[in-house]
């Protein structure tokens, strides 16, 4: 059984120092492009159908795909495979909706600001509370995951590692803005495109499937079992949770406005296409670790050993770069979208309503700074595993699912029932988190809130005018 | 004489055996009910080795210099895990006092109704998204 590091800690420096020169050196280039307010935060709204599908894609393909979907196979087997891969339904289901958003919005900013105009300042104030609570889990689990994989890999401490590429992040970010995230993405989509081929092709040539059916069934029984509890349950959990994830969260929507009209309903939809297969190659790493006699410590290391393992240090160099691609892809949007959110919801619509832009530009620079020195210091303990720290999240993001897809297609959902969906979706889903589990807790929140939302549409219909989207350029 | 007693030991003439304390599990009582379990002990040096054990029959887990282990993907019933830790000399330390693991998954029922719920919500999101591009066109 293998723990110890494939690479030594000076090529981790090696490989962090080259791609960090990379990345900053990108954003600081873009940046230029990005001097106002409209570029730094929705990229001159010029965003084409090959940037905005990789930048979709690159964005999806988290932490979470590379380092949680390995983690899901080797938890909850072959269906937990399936379920991760169905995460991909979160890309192709915004397709449409992307569309909808810039034809309602041709000069909105944040998802935010949709529910405002759209349900008013109680439904807002509970969107914006949930969305940054969950953007901040995603943060701290890729973080994180950072952090584990640069340790596992390379032996570099977790401490370090996480604290590297949360800078090199956030400093491209600061520099390029919206622009230089996009562009990031572009190439950081092309490696990880190509880097999952490799590894996926090496590995079956490793390890046979009858091998790794064969360690699974003696030594982990339960993950081949067709009735496995937990992973049933966390079929329609894990799609759902997509669901909520892409739907409200303004990395997705700041997106849909950056795109040109009648680009983002195809970018979404090939964005969802590429992405597909990359969990299920990532799951197979999970599987093979029995099969390999890997000792593993912690479920969301599983990867990089495995891979490190398989293809030796070559391999792990490949791992390296395409999970470093991978997070700094995410990092880096999520830096971008809090950022927007905070700025124009919370600053401008709020404290500094009479602010210019180019103070909301500075805002913004700063915004991001202090989101990501908040990331840090959550990330610094290693709170739990990947899976717990994003998965709490869940029920808050599931519960949005119905409020957004009503309030952009019904205009008869009225707003205390945005509200209600939202907070009883999220109660009732963390009730379920603790008393039966977190593969089950996003169902129920999106259950509760679905109910909600069309109960109260039926019998309490409001009338709402479209129109007044459009009114409300920003905040 | 003690000094001759190392020799001899470290020329490999006699049989290594358990001279340090053991490794502690933290948590010597775990419930799962979807077959995952996290071990963890405290110790100060490693590498490690765990065994799992169910109904007398023993297979290694874990090896490796982290003080914790995954093990995932077991049926329901009764295990006991044990770790002991390698010392600088070589030797290995006593085994651990046992960690009692009692895995009890899901009752089916249960498991039916969220899948079902899950489905339904998951059908009706389909349709009314669908339903609503079909309508507005955009």
């Amino acid at each position: 059984m293998i723990t110890a590091a494939i690479l030594t800690p000076e090529h981790g420096w090696g490989l962090m120092a080259l791609f960090s020169v990379l990345w900053i050196g990108l954003g600081l280039f873009w940046g230029r492009r990005s001097k106002s307010l409209e570029g730094h935060m929705v990229a001159n709204r010029n965003v084409g159908l090959a940037l905005g599908s990789a930048t979709a894609m690159a964005t999806w393909v988290t932490s979470n795909t590379t380092m949680l979907a390995p983690q899901f196979a080797l938890e909850l087997g072959v269906w937990g495979v399936l379920a991760y891969s169905m995460a991909a339904l979160g890309l192709f289901f915004f397709a449409p909706l992307a569309g909808r958003i810039r034809a309602l919005m041709p000069a909105g900013y944040t998802s935010g600001q949709f529910v405002r105009l759209r349900y008013g300042h109680t439904a807002w104030v509970v969107f914006v509370a949930l969305s940054l609570f969950y953007g901040l889990t995603w943060l701290v689990s890729m973080g994180m995951a950072g952090g584990l994989l640069i340790e596992a890999l390379t032996g570099v401490p977790y401490l370090y590692g996480m604290s590297a590429i949360l800078c090199v992040c956030t400093a491209y970010t600061v520099a390029g803005g919206l622009v230089a995230v996009i562009g990031t993405d572009f190439i950081q989509s092309v490696i990880i495109l190509v880097g999952v081929v490799v590894v996926a092709v090496l590995a079956i040539d490793a390890v046979s499937v009858e091998q790794v059916h064969a360690a699974l069934a003696e030594e982990r029984p339960m993950l081949l079992d067709v009735l496995f509890p937990a992973a049933l349950m966390a079929i329609f959990n894990n799609l759902l949770f997509g669901l909520g994830e892409v739907f409200h969260s303004n990395v997705w929507w700041s997106r849909a406005f950056a795109m040109r009209p009648g680009v983002g309903t195809k970018a979404y939809a090939l964005a969802g296409a590429m992405w597909l297969p990359i969990p299920i190659v990532g799951g197979f790493l999970g599987l093979v670790a029995p099969a390999l006699g890997i000792g593993v410590s912690r479920p969301d290391m599983v990867a990089p050993l495995v891979a490190g393992h398989l293809l030796g240090q070559l391999g792990a160099v490949l791992v390296f770069v395409v999970v470093f691609a991978s997070i700094a892809s995410s990092i880096d949007s999520l830096l971008a979208a809090t950022s927007d959110l905070v700025t124009n919801d919370l600053v401008h619509g709020w404290l500094r309503p009479n602010a210019t832009p180019d103070q909301l530009r500075k805002t913004a620079t700063q915004v991001v700074v202090g989101t990501a020195a908040i990331a840090w210091v959550l990330c610094v303990p290693r709170i739990d595993t990947l899976a717990t720290v994003l998965f709490f999240a869940g029920p808050m993001v599931a519960s949005m699912i119905w409020p957004i897809v009503a309030g952009l297609y019904w205009k008869r959902t009225p707003a205390w029932a945005a509200t209600a969906g939202m907070i009883l979706g999220t109660v009732g889903g963390l009730c379920v988190y603790f008393t039966v589990g977190w593969y089950a807790a996003s169902t129920a929140a999106a259950a509760i809130s679905a109910a909600v939302v069309i109960v109260a549409t039926l019998q309490r219909p409001a009338d709402f005018r479209w129109e007044h989207l459009k009114g409300g350029a920003r905040a | 004489m003690p000094g001759l007693l190392v020799a001899v030991v470290s020329a490999g003439f006699l049989p290594l055996t358990a001279t340090a304390a053991p490794p502690t599990f933290v948590d010597s009582a775990i419930q799962s009910s979807n077959g995952v379990v996290q071990l963890e002990w405290s110790a100060s040096e490693g590498p490690y080795e765990v065994e799992l054990a169910q109904d007398g029959v023993r297979r290694t887990v874990y090896r490796g210099s982290v003080p914790s282990a995954h093990v995932s993907g077991l049926r329901d019933g009764e295990y006991h895990a044990r770790v002991r830790a390698r010392r600088d000399d070589r030797s290995w330390s006593n085994w651990s006092g046992p960690a009692l693991i009692r895995v009890e998954h899901h009752a089916m029922p249960l498991v039916w109704t969220l899948l079902g719920t899950g489905a339904v919500t998951f059908i009706a999101t389909g349709f009314a998204v669908a339903w609503a591009v079909r309508r507005h066109r955009v």
